[in-house]
């Protein structure tokens, strides 16, 4: 009878390689890092928001370490889904994730993954800009739980719960502590 | 086309809520959240029958809690991961279409402050951009979600 060999992590290569992005931009490196972050409201697909019902009105990047990155709708509700993790204008942004993978939010930081967001001058009127959002195992492992949380009230079962919650339309319960 | 989806999410949880109202399918998720296993290892660490852990894992598998894929004559179960694999295509697909937009942004923001840069070659696909770049589709990814922290 043979062994079962080497068993692997148990996470999906597919779905835990990072992200990667590169673009060019016609545009020296201030005015890049400027539009990236100052005028984001400008440039973000304004459909990319948590909440079918809301309007959104702005979409903001505070720019300082432990910015908030959120959108704000017609109520003045203030949906926080990043956070400014490192600001080195006009080079370096990074910004954890706080969208798990069942579409909630949650800002513990064992649960974010990372974007980190690099602009190279390469001359005086362009800019390439690299993005990573690496670290996406952190959302599964939200997910599926950590071997304590598993059968815990706040494990699987309690997210699940909130699951139900949000595709019956309500707000989600709060998870048992 | 909103209320379909919806109906499809609450047919998911009702299957994973179903499928985690079980002790010993609670017990079998805790196994596998450890590490990969095969049905037998499954019954050496439980109090039940090999051919009842074979059942719960298939209760588990339509839930999409678990997936399984042979290894030599085993078969290893694994926990699914199909959250963070569409979460993965959502930010993939996020951010080709996002840098574009980006792009162009800076470039008119440039243009506008007075020097006239050079036509951008694309760079990342097109049909993404199609797809992403209207600012006022209906379809929203992530839809019925709603946040649990309202920041401080």
């Amino acid at each position: 009878m043979s062994n079962i060999t080497d068993p692997a992590p148990d996470t999906s290569p597919a779905a835990t390689d990072p992200v990667e992005r590169d673009i060019v931009v016609r545009a020296p490196i201030d005015t890049c890092f400027r539009v990236f972050v100052d005028d984001f409201a400008t440039w973000w697909p304004s459909e990319h928001h948590i909440g079918d019902d809301r309007t959104i009105t702005n979409f903001v990047i505070e720019p300082f370490v432990g910015g908030r990155c959120h959108d704000v709708d017609t109520t003045g509700f203030e949906c926080q889904w990043g956070t400014v993790l490192d600001l080195d204008r006009p080079n370096r942004l990074v910004i954890a994730w706080h969208i798990q993978g069942d579409w909630t939010i949650d800002l513990d930081p064992a649960l974010q993954s990372e974007i980190t967001v690099t602009f190279t001058a390469l001359d005086d009127h362009s800019t390439q800009v690299r993005l990573v959002h690496d670290r996406l195992e952190r959302h599964g492992s939200g997910a599926i739980g950590v071997r304590t949380g598993v059968s815990s009230p706040g494990g699987w079962g309690g997210l699940l719960l909130r699951f139900g919650d949000v595709a019956e339309g309500h707000d989600a319960r709060p998870l048992p502590t | 086309m909103t209320t379909n989806l919806l109906l499809q999410r609450r047919g998911d949880a009702d299957l994973t809520l179903n499928a985690l109202g079980d002790g010993t399918r609670r017990a079998i998720v805790d196994l596998l959240a450890e590490r990969p296993r095969a049905v037998g290892e499954i019954a050496d660490l439980l109090p039940v029958t090999r051919p009842a852990v074979s059942l719960h894992l298939k209760v588990l598998k339509d839930a999409r809690l678990v997936r399984d894929e042979a290894v030599g004559t085993r078969r290893i179960y694994r926990l699914d991961q199909t959250g963070l694999e569409m979460l993965r295509t959502y930010i993939d697909r996020l951010w080709a279409g996002a840098l574009d937009r980006f792009a162009a942004a800076a470039e008119a923001t440039h243009r506008a402050e007075g020097r006239d840069a050079p036509p951008r070659p694309a760079t990342t696909d097109a049909e993404e951009r199609a797809r992403l770049a209207p600012p006022r589709s209906t379809r929203t990814t992530g839809s019925t979600r709603t946040t649990r922290d309202r920041s401080t």
